[in-house]
């Protein structure tokens, strides 16, 4: 870890109740420089509530400082190292440049970087087009290209791709790793394992009653994954054989009602009832893979 | 609290408030109800340079009076619900921006555009009265002048009912309701009080002026006619306990409305709560 | 100088010398003249000297200390002389019969209203008070038990610094018949008060910011014609007077809840024509009148525009008259204080709220004209209602009735032959409009602020061609 420079975002104990539901539980944790930083949990779990919190627009207890600035005392000037994107880019009633430009002055920068920045996201053949006439892949671009205006150290991204079809959301990531490489700190939230693995280096697990619990990627792999069913198509008189023989070797296996064995596997072990059952000789005909997911 | 970017959001608020249909059914209504009295003014036959106030005139008022209240509470009641309901504004306060100049800015944006459309009614039937002969410009300004704080003073109102709702529909249908009230309502049950209980006309005099509207119509006749002898015991002791005071103590009233529900909008805008 | 003075005197006693004995009010005396450098340098000295029928001129400058005259002669001031009464009881005293005081101004009068404290006090019959100019005095001229006075043509107020009701009256007539009162000025003073006195007349005075414009107690056979009053506590107010005459008055701007342009009590045969009563709280108010069986009270082609209330009764009012009289935008064209429904007769007048409308085409409606508005109905039962007048509220009781029946009220009034058309107004009644500069340029700056205002929000969209040059190669989205 870049332990070298100075964290850019620095989370103290930061806890946060609505009403009686605790929705943020002592969240401790420190980002910097060049790193991507994933929140990962399901949703109500708090990601856009530790959100709000960095970007200073709610009151909880704990201290956050981005950049050194405690965002309750300073918000505004902690909110000027932040370039933020939301899971949906909400517009008003302009065009791509105007909206460019209401942000830049807001941001108090000039307009010189606007051109070079619709440049860069493939957005300037759009400039005079209405925000409202744009793709949502367009759209989502023009929200990063707002909150790179003025070059900021941090993007705090809630679900940015969250509405992007696939093609668009790889591009979207590409777009996001070249400014990680670039030495930015990305704040993340995201409930996809594709974009956390492909971008973040490490993951801050919420959920809903428990800790936070920072996670490197692999272990977030190995603890978060939704595990897989194996459902195993075999003869109908191989099917005890079968069960026991994976039972044996410590499967979570049963039978279900439609005369097919299923196994709950680890993400990463999808090979293994297969070959265990080949060592028992025992045919498979047949397999499909089902999702379970680990969230309701 | 910094201006350039209140400014910039007051501009970009404005902007949007222009594109209000509401705001413009109001400034062409205003100036037809203007023309539409200097014609009436041209039919008089000369007695409209008799130079009183009539019915007519009394109309005008009324009329001021169902309307002006409409367009800012409506205009208000838009300014903050509906931008909270569909994110922008979390998207706004993101931006390196205080709560202050998002508020002042919105509250500047929806007072010029309320303003920009009593300007234009006002101007277009100013012209059309000028043209029939009513040339009293200091009463026309003066009547500009507390039409202007009864409609910011209904635009507060309506940013209290903005900044405490939550969704625009809400926000639009408590606007109403409370139009409903200040015009209607609020009248009927002092009618009824006034029958049941007689008050004294000091009592009915406060009861009124509780209404920022009330407030108005005195201060509009009162410009009108330099007297409140049209409003009966009430208007006539209005004028004897506070004399000359009395057009002072109306726009200060008014002043007042505007400042405090400016004020509790912003208090409950800057609440950190969840947004 | 010197010299002409003694050569002037010298005329005079020498004409003095060879008149004859004078009988009565003979105006062919001597001339006496005063001036501060002489012959007389006092009117009093002046006085001393001449005899009945004489002429006494004064020339200008100020003269200290009150006079009394009581010798029947004339004075006869050049370019207003002042007198000074110098705050001491009343200024000017004439008690003799056919004095003709005229031309001076007269100030300092004393400020005790239990004796009377003048600028003039006339105690004789056939005096005549002409084009003085009274200031700082606290009554005006005090006419007591003097019949067939004259005033006429004088400028009055009384003392500025009190507040109007320790002001004294501009004209006072006490037991005086006879007299006629014209073509004053009176401002800033309490009251015309005309008490006790028979067959006077009041013609074509001004009277403004009094209290009561013109009070008449007692005085049958007064006529009162073509007087303006503006913005008086009362117009005119008659009580206890018969056979009086009120015709081609124009009065305007009485407000206050007695804000009456003209009112009766308890006066019999009273004919009332050809008024114009604009903007004030009640056009007319009556109470008692017609007072006898016998007695009339007629109100025929007067104007009454823009008043709070156009005629106000009394309940008990009766028989009262009302024909070809123009209502025009009274906020209540007629009221009855209390409620209920007058007796009285009101047959083709005008009214601006008739919605009727003439098939026949005889000038006059077709439908009678209904005086019957709910709230109008409930405020003259309960006044604190008119409060509410003329906001929506009020309105959706009105519009409420109009659309049931039930609620509708028995009509205060029915005109069987309502006019179609106002009477012609006089130009003379109708300011002209002023410039519409003014109220071009307000109604310009209005306009002006909203464009202005509308250009800044539409403006934000300004720099947008700066960036599209800037930016060098669209690139179409892949």
């Amino acid at each position: 870890m870049e332990s070298i420079s100075n964290p850019q975002i620095n989370v103290t104990k930061v806890s946060k109740a609505y009403k009686k539901l605790l929705v943020l539980q002592d969240v401790s944790f420190d980002a910097y420089p060049g790193e991507a930083l994933a929140l990962w949990g399901a949703n109500g779990a708090g990601k856009t509530t530790l959100l709000k919190a960095i970007l200073g627009l709610i009151d909880v207890k704990g201290q956050i400082l981005v950049d050194g600035c405690d965002v309750r005392r300073q918000g505004k000037l902690a909110r000027s190292y932040i370039g933020y994107v939301p899971q949906e880019f909400v517009f008003y009633d302009m065009r791509a440049n105007e909206t460019m430009e209401f942000y830049a002055r807001l941001k108090r920068i000039g307009e010189a970087r606007i051109p070079l920045l619709l440049e860069q996201l493939g957005l300037a053949g759009h400039a005079e087009k209405a925000v409202s006439a744009l793709s949502g892949g367009l759209r989502q671009r023009l929200a990063l290209a707002v909150a790179l205006l003025a070059d900021p150290p941090i993007l705090v991204l809630d679900e940015p791709m969250a509405n992007l079809d696939t093609r668009l959301r790889r591009e979207y990531l590409g777009l996001l790793l070249g400014l990680r490489k670039q030495g930015k700190t990305i704040l993340f939230a995201s409930h996809r394992f594709e974009e956390v693995s492909y971008l973040a280096n490490r993951a801050l697990v919420l959920e809903i009653g428990q800790p936070a619990q920072m996670l490197s990627i692999a272990a977030l792999r190995e603890r978060c994954l939704p595990e897989l069913e194996l459902i195993l198509w075999v003869a109908d008189d191989n099917r005890p054989a079968a069960l026991s023989c994976l039972l044996s070797e410590g499967f979570d296996a049963h039978m279900n009602g439609r005369g097919t064995v299923v196994v709950r596997v680890p993400e990463g072990r999808k090979m293994q009832p297969l070959q265990r059952l080949q060592a028992c000789q025992i045919p498979v005909l047949d397999f499909d893979l089902e999702e379970v997911q680990i969230w309701n | 609290m910094e201006l350039r970017p209140l400014w910039t959001i007051a501009r970009r608020e404005l902007r949007e408030a222009l594109h209000n249909k509401w705001l413009w059914f109001f400034a062409v209504g205003l100036a037809g109800l203007g023309l539409a009295l200097s014609q009436a003014g041209l039919a008089a036959a000369g007695y409209a340079g008799l130079g009183g106030f009539g019915r007519t005139a009394a109309s005008l008022v009324n009329a001021l009076l169902l309307f002006v209240p409409l367009i800012g509470l409506i205009v208000g009641a838009g300014a903050v619900a509906g931008d909270r309901e569909r994110g922008a504004l979390l998207y706004l306060l993101a931006q390196p921006v205080s709560r202050a100049e998002v508020f002042f800015g919105k509250a500047l944006g929806a007072a010029l555009a309320v303003i920009a459309a009593l300007g234009l009614g006002f101007g277009f039937a100013g012209l059309g009265l000028a043209f029939s002969g009513d040339t009293n410009a200091t009463a026309y300004l003066s009547m500009g002048g507390s039409v202007l704080l009864l409609a910011l003073a209904c635009l507060g109102l309506g940013f209290v009912i903005s900044t405490i709702t939550r969704k625009a529909s809400t926000a639009s249908g408590a606007a109403l309701i409370t139009w409903l009230i200040l015009v209607f309502f609020g009248d009927l049950g002092i009618v009824g009080a006034t029958l049941s209980l007689r008050p004294t006309p000091a009592a009915l005099l406060g009861m009124l002026l509780a209404n920022p509207l009330q407030a108005f119509k005195l201060s509009a006749i009162y410009n009108l006619r330099s007297a409140l002898d049209i409003l009966g015991p009430v208007g006539q002791y209005a004028v004897y306990r506070f004399d000359a005071a009395l057009p002072l103590i109306l726009l200060g009233l008014l002043l007042a409305w505007i400042v405090m529900t400016f004020g509790i909008a912003f208090v409950l805008f800057n609440r950190k709560g969840d947004l | 100088m010197r010299a002409w003075s003694a050569l002037l005197l010298a005329a005079a006693l020498l004409v003095g010398a060879t008149r004859p004995a004078l009988a009565g009010f003979a105006r062919s005396g001597t001339l006496l003249l005063v001036s501060p450098a002489g012959p007389y340098t006092t009117i009093l000295a002046a006085l001393q000297a001449a005899q009945e029928g004489d002429t006494i001129q004064v020339q200008p400058g100020i003269y200290p200390g009150a006079i009394v005259v009581d010798k029947s002669v004339t004075l006869e001031g050049i370019n207003f002389p002042v007198i000074d009464g110098g705050g001491q009881g009343t200024v000017v005293t004439l008690r003799a019969p056919g004095i003709v005081f005229k031309g001076f101004g007269v100030r300092g009068s004393g400020v005790e209203p239990d004796r009377d404290h003048a600028g003039v006090t006339v105690t004789a019959t056939q005096v005549t008070v002409e084009n003085n100019r009274l200031q700082d005095v606290l009554f005006g001229i005090f006419v007591a038990d003097a019949e067939r006075a004259v005033i006429r043509g004088n400028q009055i107020s009384s003392k500025v610094e009190y507040e109007q009701g320790r002001k004294g009256d501009a004209i006072r007539l006490w037991y005086s018949q006879d007299a006629v009162v014209e073509a004053n000025h009176v401002h800033d003073a309490r009251d015309i008060v005309i008490w006790y006195s028979e067959n006077v007349k009041i013609l074509n005075n001004t009277i403004e910011n009094g209290r009561y414009g013109v009070h008449l107690m007692y005085c049958d056979g007064a006529r009162i014609e073509h007087n303006t009053l503006r913005a008086n506590s009362v117009g005119i107010y008659v009580m206890y007077s018969n056979n009086v005459l009120l015709n081609h008055n124009d009065i305007r701007g009485h407000h206050g809840s007695s804000g009456y342009a003209l009112g009766f009590k308890d006066a019999d045969n009273v004919l009332v024509t050809g008024n114009l009563l604009v903007d004030n709280h009640a056009g007319t108010f009556l109470d008692g009148a017609p007072y006898s069986p016998q007695g009339y009270a007629r109100f025929e082609a007067n104007t009454l525009a823009y008043n709070d209330i156009g005629v106000l009764l009394m309940p008990a009012v009766k028989r009262a008259e009302f024909r070809q009289n123009t209502f025009w935008e009274n906020i209540e064209q007629m009221a009855i204080q209390g409620g209920g429904q007058g007796q009285n007769f009101w047959s083709g007048n005008y009214w601006s709220d008739y919605s009727g409308f003439d098939a026949d085409g005889d000038g006059q409606g077709d439908m009678p004209y209904h005086a019957e508005r709910l709230f109008e109905n409930l405020t003259d039962r309960e006044p604190l209602l008119q409060a509410l007048i003329y906001s929506p509220a009020a309105q959706a009781i009105e519009m409420a009735a109009a659309a049931f029946p039930l609620f509708r009220p028995q009509p205060k009034l029915i005109d069987d032959a309502p006019e179609m058309r106002p009477m012609a107004l006089a130009p003379t009644a109708v300011a002209q409009p002023g410039s519409p500069v003014l109220m071009v340029a307000t109604a310009l700056g209005f306009l002006a602020t909203g464009v202005v205002i509308g250009l800044i929000g539409l403006g934000i969209s300004r720099p947008r061609r700066r960036i599209a040059a800037a930016l060098s190669q669209p690139i179409e989205e892949t």
